[in-house]
């Protein structure tokens, strides 16, 4: 069972960093945006240094790249291909399947993190750091990266892999631009902007800032984000197809 | 097997022992493709009953999985994975997995062992399928169409690799839509046409015939009568094989006209059988 696990695990790490798309959509892109627009003042934050602002978001940014729209493609293709359909011929129980991609999806998140905020203190990022706020931070991502595989096994596991691909896509621009990732969610238009606590990148995005900037939880983006951890993989389970 | 209001397979019954081939042919969307899903447990099937290693394979699935290999149509891997990496990583889902090295030779696939699954020839990823069925040493061997798209050679890799698993006391079911492909290592055949068994047996039985069949090098039909009890068709003469003097009559008649033989038999070939069966059925 172990063996398995380990061989399982090792194989998709391999795979997900070895695919240069990943890479590109979980670390350039994020890193990119974060550089750019904490250089350039192309928006207005609510935060004096919009370094504070954006770092929390981009972080958030990851999680979505990763858990939602890499996994979700990747997995679209394995069953477009007939991946899964041959795994399900084998005696690989799905529960290892699906724990080795937790853990190739917490490996690619670890190197994001370490990625993002190796470059944001380097940008002159100087959070506010505290046990309570990291074991917060630590419970968010977490939360938020079950929710956005919810969402992508979803999708993988019902559209063809163009149809997924596609929507993945435009599920990744449309959240990025309404979680107060880089565009702060007070600039949206009157009921978006509360909208956005109830989507999953949004809430975290909002967690994210609020403990990094010493600010206050708001409970809303907890209960938000947890329903979310619970309903989303629940879903999946139930919808999924191999074939 | 229902899909919606479709029923893609509702009379489809066999029993496989082991040590032997069984091959299911038939027409496209005749139902054999859906069996074999059925029988991995793939869905439940709406009437009937299914059993593999005696066992349920829809509540039974690990066990049956266990002892099962098998070869879907459209089985895939990783695109980035080569043959090597994606056997050795197959082979840890199994307790007593077969060498890869091993498989790697017998299915001729040492060239391309390093190259990755999407650069891969059509013959080469059917030959890589057949090692991942094989990996986990499996009791009952399921293959749906293991030799299509493959080139000559392959196939008598592939034939000759079903002949070894057999020999080693594997059940085999394979399905195929070349009857040459059956008639070469099947023991059992299970003709299904329309999602039904329309027939089924031995192959030595199915072939079997009650006649004598006299192939000649001459267009008979304009040879006048043939022997008492012969029926004539093209270069063919047929005649009753209990007859112990339909042989020396039809000869000496072949004779008098100076006509060679260049034939005898007494049995039907598998194409013979299935068309007259699907014929039969349509």
């Amino acid at each position: 069972m172990m063996k398995t696990l380990i061989a399982q695990s090792a194989a998709e790490i391999r795979m997900t960093l070895r695919r240069g798309e990943t890479l590109l959509l979980t670390v350039l892109i994020p890193l990119g945006l974060l550089v750019f627009f904490t250089e350039v003042a192309v928006i207005a934050t609510p935060d004096a240094r919009r370094i504070d602002f954006l770092t929390p978001g981009i972080m958030s940014l990851a999680v979505l790249s990763t858990s939602l729209v890499a996994l979700s493609i990747s997995t679209g293709f394995e069953r477009s291909y007939g991946v899964l359909k041959r795994l399900r011929t084998t005696p690989l129980p799905m529960r290892t399947f699906i724990t080795a991609k937790i853990v190739s999806i917490v490996v690619t998140e670890l190197i994001q993190i370490v990625a993002i905020v190796t470059v944001a203190v380097l940008l002159g990022w100087n959070p506010h750091t505290s046990a309570s706020s990291l074991a917060l931070i630590v419970l968010a991502l977490l939360l938020a990266s079950a929710a956005c595989a919810g969402i992508g096994l979803f999708l993988a596991g019902r559209l063809a892999a163009e149809i997924n691909l596609a929507a993945a896509n435009g599920l990744y621009l449309i959240l990025l631009l309404s979680s107060g990732m880089v565009i702060p969610t007070t600039s949206l238009p009157g009921p978006f902007s509360a909208l956005s606590h109830l989507i999953p990148s949004g809430a975290l995005s909002d967690i994210l800032h609020r403990a990094t900037t010493g600010r206050s939880l708001t409970v809303i983006d907890l209960v938000s984000l947890s329903v979310w951890a619970i309903a989303a993989p629940l879903l999946a389970v139930r919808t999924f197809r191999v074939d | 097997m229902d899909f919606g209001s479709t029923t893609a397979v509702h009379d489809v019954s066999f029993e496989l022992r082991f040590g032997e081939v069984l091959t299911i042919v038939g027409p496209n969307g005749a139902g054999k493709t859906t069996s074999l899903t059925t029988l991995l447990g793939f869905r439940r099937p709406t009437a009937g009953m299914v059993e593999l290693h005696g066992l349920n394979p829809v509540a039974h699935l690990p066990q049956v999985t266990a002892l099962t290999g098998a070869m879907l149509q459209d089985g895939g891997v990783w695109a980035p994975m080569t043959p090597a990496q994606v056997i050795s990583l197959t082979a840890s889902y199994y307790r007593h997995p077969r060498s890869g090295a091993d498989l790697i030779d017998r299915l001729a696939l040492g060239s391309v062992a390093n190259t990755p699954w999407r650069r891969l020839s059509g013959g080469e990823k059917q030959r890589t399928l057949l090692a991942l069925a094989l990996v986990g040493q499996p009791r009952v061997l399921i293959l749906d169409e293991p030799t299509s798209g493959v080139d000559p050679e392959g196939r008598d890799v592939i034939r000759e690799l079903i002949r070894e698993e057999k020999a080693l006391g594997r059940a085999i079911v394979l399905t195929t839509h070349e009857l040459d492909e059956a008639e070469r290592v099947a023991d059992q055949v299970c003709v299904v046409s329309h999602g039904r068994t329309i027939l089924a047996g031995r192959l030595s039985e199915l072939t079997r015939s009650t006649d004598v069949i006299i192939q000649t090098d001459h267009d008979l039909s304009t040879c006048g009568q043939p022997p008492v009890g012969g029926h004539i068709n093209g270069r063919t003469l047929r005649g009753p094989g209990h007859d112990a003097d339909f042989l020396a009559r039809a000869t000496a008649w072949l004779a008098s006209l100076q006509i060679n033989v260049t034939s005898i038999s007494s049995s039907h070939s598998l194409e013979s059988v299935y068309r007259q069966a699907v014929d039969g059925d349509s």
